[in-house]
């Protein structure tokens, strides 16, 4: 089985290294030689040449491809091409409806996918399966980690839930509980699936383990709104924030707009800078721009005066998004010099995600990694395989696997199921009759179902073995 | 400047205004007799036939071949007028309206009455198709009424309908007529939509400027037909009375068929449909085109609507308030909130009245004076600055005061929630500075031109002129006509119904000179 990707930029060679990792076959496509040239550390097989050619694909092996991912930097071509690869995978396979190959497309403009502005429903069209726009991601990543700031790492889970890893202070009340026994200390505090001790020994947990100073916790939660009483209960603390926090955001582009709207929602005060009169203008006439709570402000954001002027310091959250990694990093470290006590960055490139991380004064976010992960998630849509790794706990990593008809843990239980294959189950995706997706926790299932879809942590030593039972 | 591009407008616009010329003389001739339907109406209309003739054959000899420009369509537009009005004139000179040919050369009236003859259908003409609604049919200047108590009345009935017609033609059919013009033969129709800037654009309404049009026009018939039969089924009005009242409201006029008009009706149910028809008439008119779509909550929700008719509710509150409060009206309760909303929802723009409000208490004719200001909505058939001006200048002066304490919030105007371009903001601005002096600079004049009148008189007969509403205050009060006003000030007040009309830029455009740079054809 094997996967295409069409476009070597990093999100195309990140999406491959993952892949790699999970042992499959990738092929990659770009016409840019020198891309083609910085993949060549990958073990991939490497194709120059335009994902809108016969010759590239036929090269690629279409014949043979499970999946093709189309993540060029052109949203049209990405979606003309998942049509046009699916026409020649029919042509080569003699399949119609090329049923066999799973097209993903990796747009960036999500106003293509607009009903009435846009071209959508894209999947009606293109013929691609899934359309990967992770702007909505990115924004509730950012958004759930300013939230939280104490809290090591929070990655999402599936769409709606969250993973916490966070480290146990020495004035925790946590100390010398054991893990299964938290929820009857703090109310609804999330459950904690794993750990990893100080010494750096990562685990499954199974209720037993007692905690200790300096362990690493990694809680599932269902919303963000556990995430005080995490912070709380491993004796940190976040700084002080209304319910309605004051928020500045740096940049009215796409994703400042859609921060911007996203703190509006939740009735905070959003002032945004920007630079660029036009894109402060846009801003200002989109409907988002007629809230009363907004204020765009076009300037300089790094004009001392400016930030004077409105009273940075006086602000709760403090987000830099505009398009160049390094005036965000430089505006939010001094967002967080001024005062400003949560502040978070957007950035392209994603190793400079670790560097800030390490630095430790803000909270970054990788546009690319989201989109990375988010095409992941649409591939194990369709195959079990790596969700998610958990950087803090580097032997422990969360896949996701529908059940099929005939696996062997249908009508089992949780518990049972989890013991069987050596994972813990954090999470479970049901369909009702009506085709309606419900995301569930363990506690809530009294046995799995065929067509349920489980979100696992597991030990990545076991994963060829879990995936082997899984039925890949 | 392509003159052969504008000779072809005009000799079109001409020729078509023959056209109702002839169905007025074919019911003179039923009524008045052929001769005095020859005299009146024949001559007209040949004229018009030869001038459009000798317009388009001169056009048809030089084929444009380029499109129409901006300058060209705001130069026809504006100077399409001339020639509609001069023969929309000359019934009322040929006729004996006003001191004609015919009653020269019987040697009834001097050379001098002759001239004046032709500046009073000049002026009865201009007021008629820019439905400003003021006359000077007045014994002193019209031969038929020597004596008469009722000086309009006396005239030829194909007279008072043709002065009725005249202005549900101007209402919208000049222009729109114009705009048909110019989408059939030139393809410039686009133009002319910017020519008559107004809210929701007109445009918008079909794929092409002459669905828009006929569409436009099928909604203003329909509307007459409506109040027509209202009129002369529901109450007692006869069918020639019906008839005229409802050309004038919709067109939001205010010609009436005699001197002292509605008063002379005093019945509540007859000023009750013509309040609801001159309100509907003074909103846009892309608005019924939504409710024909089915959208009527879409148009429900339109801020201009809503504005114009929270105006007019204040004002009618505050007046009635007033009146009932100074004891200035001797009639009852609910005769005088009726009087008050009657000429709250006229003043905007069409100019009936149903009682002498020049005899108010001071606070309400302010009011009165303010509401002809302020005029219709925009691409309504009213007049006055048009509530969506206001309104734009209202959040104008808001973002200046918000600018002046955060300089650097970008900050967006909207109307209907849609942002206003500021482009558009730059022309209302300019409508609105040209009004402001173009208001200033009349006020000045007349005031020279006649020492006698007082400042009320000044002011509300330069703004009724201005917003073509018709009755002014003071001297000139809903029961005088303007007869009485100098020669040189009928000339004025006539050329500033022409530029209100026009939206003041219209015209203005014809007096710079980079409009006439570069004349000749070979441009």
């Amino acid at each position: 089985m094997r996967v295409i990707i069409a476009g070597a930029g990093e999100v195309g060679r990140g999406v491959a290294q993952a892949l790699r990792q999970e042992r499959r076959s990738v092929a990659l496509i770009d016409p840019d030689p020198s891309a083609i040239n910085e993949s060549q550390s990958l073990d991939c097989l490497l194709v120059t040449g335009s994902a809108l050619s016969r010759d590239s694909l036929l090269r690629a092996g279409i014949s043979d491809a499970e999946i093709i991912v189309m993540a060029t930097n052109n949203d049209e071509i990405n979606l003309l091409a998942c049509a046009f690869a699916k026409r020649v995978y029919s042509e080569q396979v003699g399949d119609r409806n090329a049923s066999g190959l799973i097209a993903i497309a990796r747009i960036r403009n999500p106003n293509l996918m607009n009903l009435n502005r846009g071209a959508g429903p894209l999947e009606k069209w293109t013929r691609a399966d899934h359309i990967v726009c992770p702007n909505d991601e990115i924004v509730d990543q950012l958004a759930a980690g300013l939230l939280a700031p104490a809290i090591d790492e929070i990655l999402p889970l599936g769409d709606t839930s969250w993973i916490a890893v966070t480290t146990v202070e020495g004035n925790s009340t946590l100390i010398g509980v054991a893990t299964g026994k938290v929820g009857e200390i703090f109310v609804g505090i999330p459950p904690i699936y794993a750990k990893s001790s100080a010494e750096g020994d990562d685990i499954l947990t199974n209720g037993s383990e007692i905690i200790q100073e300096g362990d690493k916790l990694v809680f599932v939660s269902s919303s963000t709104e556990p995430f005080g009483q995490i912070t709380i209960a491993t004796g940190r603390k976040d700084p002080e924030m209304s319910d309605r926090p004051q928020v500045a955001i740096f940049g009215a582009t796409q994703f400042g707009n859609k921060l911007a709207s996203h703190y509006l929602n939740i009735g905070s005060e959003v002032v945004v800078i920007e630079p660029d009169l036009d894109a402060a203008n846009e801003l200002v006439g989109s409907p988002v721009g007629m809230n009363k709570r907004l204020d765009v402000i076009h300037g300089d954001p790094q004009d001392e005066e400016l930030l004077k002027e409105l009273e940075i310091d006086e602000h709760d959250i403090a987000v830099a998004a505009l398009d160049d990694d390094n005036l965000n990093i430089a505006i939010s470290m001094r967002a967080f010099d001024k005062g400003v006590a949560r502040t978070g960055l957007l950035l392209k490139d994603r190793s400079l995600v670790e560097a800030i991380q390490r630095i430790g004064l803000t909270n970054p976010i990788s546009r690319r990694l989201v989109t990375i992960t988010s095409i992941l998630k649409s591939i194990h849509m369709n195959l079990p395989g790596t969700y998610q790794v958990l950087p803090p706990l580097s032997s422990i990593i969360s896949i996701s696997a529908t059940i099929s008809d005939e696996n062997s843990i249908i009508g089992r239980s949780i518990a049972d199921a989890e013991s069987k294959l050596g994972v813990r189950i954090v999470m479970v995706d049901r369909e009702d009759e009506n085709g309606i997706h419900f995301v569930l926790n363990p506690n809530q299932i009294e046995s799995i179902n065929a067509g349920d879809r489980l979100y696992l942590l597991l030990r990545k030593d076991d994963l060829k073995r879990v995936e082997k039972t899984l039925g890949s | 400047m392509r003159w052969d591009a504008i000779g072809l407008v005009l000799g079109w616009t001409i020729r078509i205004v023959a056209i109702p010329l002839a169905i007025i003389g074919l019911f003179s001739a039923y009524t008045e007799g052929v001769d005095y339907a020859g005299k009146t109406y024949l001559i007209p209309i040949l004229i018009a036939v030869l001038v459009s003739q000798w317009f388009i054959s001169k056009a048809a000899a030089n084929p444009s071949k380029k499109r129409i420009r901006d300058r060209e369509a705001f130069v026809a537009v504006a100077l399409g007028w001339i020639p509609v009005i001069a023969l929309g004139a000359l019934p009322y000179w040929l006729g004996g309206t006003f001191f004609g040919p015919f009653e020269f050369l019987a040697g009834d009236a001097t050379s001098v009455e002759l001239l004046r003859g032709i500046l009073h259908s000049w002026f009865e003409s201009m007021s008629g198709f820019t439905t400003t609604g003021a006359t000077v049919i007045d014994p002193a200047t019209s031969p038929i009424c020597d004596g008469s108590n009722d000086c309009i009345g006396s005239q030829a009935k194909s007279i008072i309908l043709w002065r009725s017609l005249t202005q549900w033609l101007g209402g919208m059919g000049v222009i729109m007529l114009g705009l048909l013009i110019f989408s059939t033969v030139l393809g410039g129709g686009m133009n002319l939509a910017r020519a008559e800037l107004t809210g929701p654009s007109l445009s918008r309404l079909g794929p092409s400027l002459q669905s828009t049009a006929r569409r436009l026009w099928l909604i203003y018939s329909a509307l007459t037909l409506l109040e027509i039969s209202l009129l002369y089924f529901v109450t007692d009005m006869s069918m020639f009375n019906s008839i005229n009242y409802s050309m004038t409201t919709l067109a939001s006029g205010g010609f009436g068929t005699s001197d002292s008009g509605i008063i002379s009706f005093d019945s509540a149910l007859i000023e009750s449909i013509l309040m609801v028809f001159m309100l509907l008439t003074c909103i846009n008119y892309s608005l019924y085109h939504l409710f024909l779509a089915g959208r009527g909550k879409e148009a429900l929700k339109d801020e201009e609507l809503r504005g114009y008719l929270l105006i007019i509710f204040i004002a009618w509150l505050a007046m009635g308030f007033n009146l009932v409060r100074s004891g200035a009206s001797d009639d009852g309760f609910l005769e005088t909130m009726r009087d008050a909303a009657f000429q709250a929802i006229s003043i905007s723009s069409t100019g009936y009245s149903s009682t002498d409000f020049s005899k108010w208490p001071v606070f309400s004719q302010f009011v009165l004076l303010l509401l002809m200001i302020v005029g219709a909505s925009a691409g309504s058939t009213g007049g006055g600055l048009k509530v969506l001006r206001i309104r734009i200048a209202f959040e104008l002066a808001k973002r200046e005061v918000l600018r002046i304490i955060q300089p650097k919030k970008v900050i967006a105007m909207r109307v209907n929630e849609e942002v206003i371009d500021e482009e558009q903001v730059w022309i209302v601005i300019g409508m609105l500075s040209s009004w402001m002096v173009l208001a200033m600079a009349s006020m000045l004049v007349i005031s020279l031109l006649e020492p006698g009148w007082d400042m009320e008189s000044v002011l509300s007969v330069v703004m009724s002129s201005l917003g073509n509403t018709g009755p002014a205050l003071g001297n000139y009060g809903p029961t005088t006509t303007w007869a009485s006003m100098g020669d040189l000030t009928l000339i004025w007040t006539s050329l500033l119904m022409w530029l209100g009309r026009l939206e003041l830029l219209t015209v203005l455009v014809l007096l710079h000179p980079r409009t006439w740079a570069g004349s000749g054809r070979s441009e």
